[in-house]
C-alpha cells in the first residue's frame, strides 16, 4: 500500500460504506453554532442527536440546522429506562424523516450511566426486525455482544469508561475480546477523553470511535475535533500496518557489528 | 379545554387542531414530531385531529446528544 488514500479503508455498517471512523455527538456545546466547523474539522460522516420535548420558551431551537446535509444522523434513545421506552423513542425519531439508524441506549443507573445490556438486547431484537439499523451502546460482555449480533445489531458499541468521564479505555481488554470474536464493527462509545485514547483503541482493531464530551467541552472544540480525526486515522493505519512485537529486553535498532573497535568489547563491558 | 401538553396542563382553544396547537406554541411542524395519546402522528394528520379535553400531547424534536 502507498499513499494515504490507499491506507485508510472504509468502515462498513449494515452494508453502507462510511469513510470516517470518527463518530461525533452533538451535545454539550456551549455554542451550537460551531457544530458545522467541528464536523468539518472531524470530517465525520455520522453524528448523534437526542430526542427531547420541545422547549416552548425557545420553540424554534433546531439542532438539525447545524448539521450539514449528507451526514448520517444517528438518534439515540437516551432517556429510555427499558426496552419499551427505547422502542418508543426510536419510532418517534424515525418519523422525523432522518433515516432509520438508531443508537440504543437504555440506562437505569444515574450515577454511572451504565447501559442495561438485557433491556438493550430486547430493544435491538424488536427494532432490527422492524428494519432499523441498530447500534447498541453496551457494557463489553462477549455473550451479550453475540446476542446483540444474533438479534440483528449492525455494530456493537461498548463503553471505554462511563459517559462523560473522559477516563479512557478502562475496559480495553474486554473490548479486545469483542474485536477478536464479533463479526460486526466494534465501536468504542463513551469515555474516550483524549486523542491518545482514541488512537490506542483504533490500534486494537476497533471499527470506529464515538465521542462527544471530549470535543464539545474542550477549550477549542474545532481544533480538538481535528486532533481526534488524526488520532483515529493514525490508530487505524497502525492497526492495518501490523504492530511490531514488544519485548521485555532491549533490541538494538542500530547494527551490532562494524564498530570502529571491531572487537565490540565496549558493548560487553557496558561502556 | 384542558389538555396535557409535554407533561403540563394547557388550556387549548375549543375546536383547535394539533396544527393550531403547534402554531400557538410557535413550533414548526417539520422540525417536530407529535405523539397524540401515545400514537405518533404523521405530518398530514396534524390538521385533521381536533383536540378534546384530557388529550395527552407530546411535542418532541431533536436536540444535541451523544
Amino acid at each position: 500500500m502507498s499513499g494515504e488514500d490507499d491506507v485508510i479503508d472504509n468502515l462498513i455498517i449494515a452494508g453502507k460504506k462510511v469513510r470516517s471512523r470518527l463518530i461525533t455527538g452533538s451535545g454539550k456545546y456551549r455554542d451550537e453554532s460551531i457544530i458545522p466547523q467541528v464536523l468539518a474539522a472531524a470530517e465525520c460522516d455520522i453524528i448523534t442527536v437526542a430526542l427531547r420535548r420541545v422547549d416552548f420558551d425557545n420553540p424554534s431551537e433546531n439542532i438539525l440546522k447545524n448539521i450539514p446535509k449528507g451526514k448520517i444522523l444517528l438518534p439515540n434513545t437516551s432517556g429510555a429506562r427499558n426496552a419499551d421506552e427505547a422502542v418508543r423513542i426510536a419510532h418517534l425519531a424515525r418519523v422525523m424523516g432522518c433515516g432509520d439508524w438508531i443508537k440504543i441506549e437504555v440506562i437505569n443507573d444515574q450515577r454511572y450511566l451504565l447501559p442495561d445490556n438485557q433491556e438493550t438486547l430486547k430493544a435491538v431484537d424488536i427494532l432490527a426486525r422492524e428494519g432499523f439499523v441498530v447500534l447498541p451502546y453496551m457494557t463489553p460482555d462477549l455473550y451479550a455482544a453475540r446476542r446483540m449480533v444474533d438479534a440483528g445489531a449492525a455494530a456493537v458499541m461498548p463503553l471505554g469508561s462511563p459517559i462523560g468521564t473522559n477516563r479512557g479505555l478502562k475496559t480495553l481488554e474486554l473490548i479486545e475480546i469483542l474485536v477478536n470474536e464479533i463479526k460486526v464493527p466494534v465501536i468504542v462509545d463513551a469515555g474516550i477523553g483524549r486523542p491518545s485514547h482514541a488512537a490506542m483503541a483504533m490500534e486494537t482493531g476497533v471499527g470506529a470511535i464515538l465521542l462527544n464530551t471530549a470535543i464539545a467541552t474542550s477549550e477549542d472544540p474545532v481544533a480538538m475535533a481535528r486532533a481526534f480525526k488524526l488520532a483515529v486515522e493514525a490508530g487505524r493505519m497502525a492497526y492495518l500496518a501490523g504492530m511490531a512485537a514488544q519485548s521485555r529486553t532491549a533490541r538494538a535498532s542500530s547494527p551490532l557489528t562494524g564498530f570502529l573497535d571491531e572487537s565490540g568489547n565496549h558493548l560487553k563491558s557496558g561502556v | 379545554m384542558l389538555i396535557k401538553l409535554n407533561g403540563a396542563d394547557f388550556e387549548a382553544p375549543d375546536g383547535s387542531s394539533v396544527s393550531d396547537l403547534l402554531r400557538i406554541k410557535g413550533v414548526e411542524p417539520a422540525h417536530a414530531v407529535v405523539e397524540y395519546n401515545m400514537v405518533i402522528l404523521k405530518i398530514e394528520e396534524l390538521d385533521t385531529i381536533r383536540l378534546k379535553m384530557g388529550d395527552v400531547v407530546e411535542v418532541l424534536r431533536f436536540v444535541g446528544g451523544g
